[in-house]
């Protein structure tokens, strides 16, 4: 497959991302079953995309938008324990039950998308 | 006179946002994504403890709650990448580059397109694909 479509598939995702849809799980899918990468190297890569795109596309959102910092902060530190955790289940996991899993995951987050009212 | 509603600032009334900032992170760490997804799904219905807030809920729309999602998630995810490739589970440096650029130039597109296109219709369109893609990760 050559790069170039790698890199468009990534804009594309990336637009999603931006938008606020959630394109993670497309992004994945397409190393997957485009370019046969492992599941996890796809998750590793995806992370590297999500670093990209969102820190790209909170430049627009950043001033315009009303975030809570003291939240985030709370938040924050809730969640680095559970990546800790989570980074530490795919290490130990077998790749088959974390495919699984991330197909349950598109799944139900397929299903919102598809069956929310819009919202502001 | 607009008054505080005070409450205790109790670790029940908290555990709430805990278990999701938890969750967001586990979710992060274990698949590569999802982390995001719970964040604006649950966000706007947790009552805030005193403290935070005076208003009724942080979040006055939803394009906050997303905002809010990317900056909880964005060090959240920076770490989960660094563990990945501690692991041996990292990507080719190559690849990484070949994503960087238009990753970036997406994101900032899609920001930019916030509010300009329709996004609700997309977001039925990618629902029906993901979903469908999910269910044959699942059975396959």
């Amino acid at each position: 497959m050559p790069l170039w479509i790698t890199a468009l598939s990534a804009g594309v995702a990336g637009v999603l991302s931006g938008l606020g849809i959630g394109s993670a799980g497309l992004f994945v899918l397409y190393l997957t079953l485009v370019l046969d990468m492992g599941q996890v190297q796809a998750q590793g890569l995806n992370l590297l995309f999500f670093i990209m795109s969102a820190g790209a596309s909170l430049f627009f959102h950043i001033g315009k938008r009303h975030i809570p910092w003291r939240v985030v902060g709370f938040l924050v530190i809730c969640a680095l324990p559970g990546a800790v955790l989570g980074t530490y289940l795919v290490s130990v996991w077998d790749t088959l039950l974390i495919r699984r899993l991330f197909g349950v995951m598109l799944t139900v987050s397929g299903s919102m998308a598809l069956f929310r009212k819009a919202k502001g | 006179m607009k008054t505080l509603r005070t409450r205790h600032l109790t670790l029940l009334s908290l555990l709430p946002w805990i278990l999701t900032g938890f969750g967001a992170g586990v979710l992060n760490g274990l698949l590569g994504a999802a982390g995001g997804i719970l964040l604006v799904s649950v966000l706007p219905y947790l009552t805030p403890p005193a403290g935070f807030t005076l208003a009724p809920s942080p979040f006055a729309e939803q394009r906050d709650v997303l905002a809010t999602s990317l900056c909880v998630m964005l060090p959240v995810t920076l770490l989960s990448a660094l563990l990945y490739i501690l692991q041996g589970n990292g990507t080719s440096p190559q690849l990484a580059m070949v994503i960087a650029l238009p990753s970036m130039l997406g994101g900032l597109g899609g920001a930019y397109l916030l509010g300009r296109l329709p996004r609700n219709l997309l977001r039925k369109l990618f629902g029906l694909l993901v979903a469908v893609a999910g269910v044959r990760m699942i059975l396959g």
